[in-house]
């Protein structure tokens, strides 16, 4: 349903009686799970919003209103964290149009990418995110996929310098050059890192997720749901009985429950183009996360499936 | 797919918007295709001239409109293709229309029925899958405005060309049948799949209508 607005889903869910379901009945209750970014105790809650696709919708008016509703839903919910690249087609200026049309945007935590192979298309490239996302210095800038990092490094320093920006970072995704990304994870000046981790992808608790933990960057998690593989896969399969007790209404509630449960993970950043699976994901910042033996638990269910 | 950055539906609305913005202009592509099929009747000199100018207009209208007005918002190297579409309407602007190297016919044999076909299908499969499924309007899937139908008209057009066309004319409607395909098969556009299969077809159909000339054609 993507032309559904927050307030038609909240309505047609309730009707429906699944507004509980989502755990939206005790959202307004308890609240919102956040972290804090480690180099400045800043905190961010633990659910953002990637954009890869699904706010690649270019010029057509139709789709553009029914992005600004899910970005309107995220920020209702009490969403932060807004992900993006220039790689993602037109993402970016979608998002600066959504954020001039919507209301209740004053959590916004803007982060966005530099991918360019050449140093100084960098900086143009970085001046066109600052235009297309609108006139405000970014959150955090990350440099995607490691690409011409030393570069781009160089100049996200000055720009942090001047205040165009204010956290630095980088990114890989799919679990490709880990061991590259690592290394470059030792940079002083970094405070962010961005990866890919679920619950069938765990290759980053060996050593990524320490690394950050140790150096103490903040690390937003891509591709929770392996761009939806993940779900439709597992919504064949019945839900364990006992993910009530940490609130799961949902597999997707589940597989990010089960990511921001890490102690060393910061946000997950899921995409979604529809309202209600807005309301879904974003039902995860409030209620309780499983520990330890629940993770081990969810893990074991998950490969048993 | 991790380096598609759109889906199926967003790209068939695009095409949907693009013929409702052009409007009227959507129609002079296929003014241009029936026009390059009539000329094929009556085989000339002036005729394949003008046939190969038709299809130089098709993939430069597509490379500028399509590729690099419209899709470039979507997709990074959009612009790449569109250059590649200029190029390809370059090599039958002086191929076709400056040199006259090709001459048109409908031919009898296999071969020529086959590009009779795809040149046809080109015309009538995209936008008729366009309109049966609901994805856009007819006039969106025609040859100048979609490169799938663009290919799809080219390779029956050449496959109808009496003497051996030189090979580098394939060059750019195979690149964009490997792309299309990979990109279809990844988000279910299967439709995208017949460019290859009418890839296939035009190199591997034997040429039995051949023309008495066409060893010392140009380009071989």
């Amino acid at each position: 349903m993507p032309n559904l607005d927050r307030r038609q889903a909240i309505a047609g869910l309730s009707a429906l009686g699944l507004a509980a379901p989502f755990g939206l009945a005790r959202a307004g209750r308890a609240p919102i799970i956040t972290r804090p970014i480690p180099s400045t105790g800043e905190r961010i809650p633990v659910i953002g919003m990637g954009s890869w696709i699904t706010f690649n919708v270019g010029a057509d008016e139709g789709l553009r209103a029914a992005r600004r509703n899910v970005l309107q839903a995220f920020f209702d919910a009490g969403g932060g964290l807004v992900d993006s690249s220039p790689m993602y087609g037109s993402s970016e200026e979608v998002i600066g149009h959504c954020l001039k049309h919507i209301e209740n945007t004053q959590g916004l935590f803007s982060a966005t990418k530099v991918w360019t192979p050449m140093g100084f298309m960098g900086r143009r490239q970085m001046a066109t995110s600052e235009r297309l996302w609108g006139e405000r210095p970014f959150d955090l800038m990350q440099i995607h996929n490691l690409v011409n990092w030393e570069g781009h490094l160089e100049t996200m320093r000055a720009w942090k310098a001047e205040g165009r920006l204010r956290y630095l970072g980088i990114t890989t995704s799919h679990g490709s050059r880990h061991r590259e990304f690592e290394r470059v994870m030792a940079e002083d000046d970094l405070e962010f890192a961005q990866f890919t981790y679920n619950i069938v992808d765990r290759k980053a608790e060996a050593r990524l997720l320490p690394a950050a933990a140790e150096r103490g960057l903040a690390v937003i998690i891509n591709r929770p749901f392996r761009q939806g593989s993940l779900v439709d896969r597992l919504a064949r399969m019945p839900l364990p009985p006992w993910a009530g007790e940490i609130d799961c209404k949902s597999w997707a509630q589940f597989l990010l429950k089960f990511i921001v449960s890490h102690p060393a993970v910061a946000c997950a950043i899921p995409a979604t183009s529809r309202v209600d699976h807005m309301i879904e994901n974003m039902a995860v910042l409030r209620g309780p996360l499983p520990d330890q033996a629940m993770r081990r638990r969810m893990i074991d269910y998950v490969t048993s499936l | 797919m991790g380096i598609i950055p759109f889906t199926a539906e967003i790209y068939y609305r695009l095409l949907d918007r693009i013929a409702s913005e052009l409007g009227l202009a959507a129609f002079a592509s296929l003014l241009l295709a029936v026009l390059a099929l009539a000329l094929m009747a009556k085989p000339s000199a002036a005729g394949g001239r003008l046939i190969a100018g038709a299809m130089a207009i098709m993939w430069a209208w597509c490379g500028a409109v399509f590729q690099w007005q419209y899709f470039s918002a979507l997709f990074w190297p959009a612009p790449l293709f569109a250059l590649l579409f200029a190029l390809e309407a370059g090599l039958l602007i002086w191929l076709g229309a400056v040199q006259g190297v090709l001459s048109f016919g409908y031919g009898t044999g296999l071969r020529g029925r086959t590009g009779t076909g795809l040149a046809l299908a080109g015309i009538v499969l995209f936008p008729a899958i366009g309109s049966l499924a609901g994805f856009y309007a007819p006039l969106a899937g025609l040859p100048g405005l979609t490169p799938g139908a663009t290919v799809l008209f080219t390779l029956g057009l050449l496959m109808l060309s009496r003497n051996r066309p030189p090979r580098v004319l394939y060059a750019v409607p195979l690149i964009w049948a490997v792309l299309a395909a990979i990109t279809g098969g990844f988000l279910g556009m299967w439709e995208q799949l017949a460019l290859p299969v009418a890839a296939l077809l035009a190199a591997a159909l034997p040429r039995k209508d051949r023309s008495s000339t066409e060893s010392q054609s140009p380009g071989h």
